[in-house]
């Protein structure tokens, strides 16, 4: 506050330097006037009072929570459809599933919606298991692809049952940041009773949840 | 301004003449005559009001320890020590935020971050835990210094600290929290912040 009212003063101080002229007795007014302001500014500031100040900075990020199938290739075959299928056949797609974020998770599930009456039907229709393998799963032949055994540690991820899910939990080795080597198998029943299973199509929607892990302490 | 001419001035020339010749005869008057005097003395000092935090990076302050990939459900807990070495009583001690890194995590009052702060009558027993955090409890008594609230404040007043002369040592835990319901667009998000703590001087009186 003072050195506001200095301020002024100051200006005017360098900018009259004609000391015999009326100079002395503006500067004089001019003084003044300046106290004058200077006194009605302390008089608005009458608040003051001793305080202190302390302060210290603290930094919160949140994670993420993100889950990626593999991009294309023999890290997602699922972009391979599969045609022609007689009862019997087994249809075999490795996908990678990737846990993309910073936070672990709780569950990952899996939701199967679409196909067609003939081929959701739970004692004639598709089944559906997964697998996972904690390595990539050895692929032979292109279309239609088959895979050979697990080369490290194997498990089931989704036991065989019918094709259709609803949020069926994925029974991964880890729910942590990283990838899972997933092997879909389909099969159609060989018992299926024939005409209401030929020349149909299913398109299936294959949707994996990721939920993260409680909340804790941090 | 007109009214101000020369003459004025030469007025005033005059008189400072008078004024001097006044000063002159009044250093010749020597004359003695009967006087008395006496003197007291009187010295007039102000208090003060210091309030500190304590030095971070130690159990006096971990506010200086992150908090990194928080997810909703979470809390976190970090120590704080206020010195008040005050010589005045305080009228009170108020404390605001800051964000240097702002995000929704501190402009969402609802489902942004939720700041409580808690003090303990003796020191707080700290635990490290393994995701680099700490957690603390108390063997003396927990009393409530803040209810929790959003974590954009403006100078919001402490409760039950110390405000005497001197208050001595407030030993804080600040607890954040992430609501449940702050949903995905929470993902990823950054905030720093600054708390301040301003205490100020009691109410002036007669002394």
């Amino acid at each position: 506050m003072n050195h506001d009212n200095e301020h002024p003063g100051g200006t005017h101080d360098m900018k009259t330097d004609k000391m015999n002229s009326g100079g002395l007795s503006r500067r004089l007014l001019m003084s003044l006037g300046i106290l004058g302001v200077a006194g009605a500014v302390a008089g608005l500031g009458t608040w003051a009072q001793f305080t202190d100040s302390t302060s210290a900075n603290h930094s919160i990020s949140t994670g993420t929570v993100d889950v990626e199938l593999g991009s294309s290739g023999t890290i997602n075959r699922f972009t391979q459809d599969a045609t022609d299928v007689a009862a019997g056949d087994t249809i075999t797609r490795a996908v990678d599933l990737n846990l993309d974020g910073s936070l672990d998770l709780s569950n990952v599930s899996l939701t199967v919606a679409g196909g067609v009456a003939g081929l959701n039907d739970s004692t004639n229709g598709l089944n559906l298991k997964v697998e996972e393998c904690s390595t990539a799963w050895p692929e032979t032949g292109t279309n239609p692809y088959t895979y050979g055994a697990c080369t490290g540690t194997r498990q089931d991820v989704l036991a065989d049952g019918d094709i259709l899910q609803s949020n069926s939990t994925l029974s991964l080795s880890s729910l942590s940041h990283g990838t899972r080597h997933l092997l879909f198998t389909w099969t159609l029943p060989s018992g299926a009773a024939q005409p209401a299973q030929g020349g149909l199509t299913g398109a299936y929607t294959y949707t994996f949840a990721a939920a993260q892990r409680a909340g804790t302490n941090r | 301004m007109t009214w101000f001419t020369t003459g004025a001035r030469g007025r005033l020339a005059l008189s400072a003449g008078v004024v001097a010749l006044a000063a002159a005869l009044a250093g010749l008057s020597t004359w003695a005559t009967f006087t008395d005097s006496t003197q007291g003395t009187h010295s007039i000092a102000t208090g003060t009001v210091d309030i500190d935090v304590g030095t971070a990076g130690t159990a006096d302050n971990r506010l200086d320890v992150a908090v990194g990939a928080m997810a909703p459900g979470d809390s976190a807990e970090r120590a704080l020590t206020l010195h008040n070495s005050s010589t005045l009583a305080l009228s009170g001690i108020a404390v605001s935020t800051s964000a240097s890194t702002s995000s929704l995590l501190d402009t969402d009052s609802t489902n942004g971050l939720r700041m409580a702060i808690d003090r303990c009558s003796v020191a707080w027993t700290e635990t490290p835990l393994a995701n680099g955090g700490y957690s603390y409890a108390c063997s003396g008594t927990t009393s409530t210094v803040l209810a929790e609230r959003a974590l954009a404040m403006s100078a919001q007043p402490l409760t039950n600290v110390d405000l005497a002369p001197g208050g001595g040592i407030v030993r804080l835990r600040i607890r954040t929290r992430l609501p449940t319901s702050a949903g995905n667009a929470f993902q990823g998000l950054a905030t720093s912040f600054d708390m301040s703590f301003t205490a100020t001087q009691r109410n002036a009186t007669n002394r």
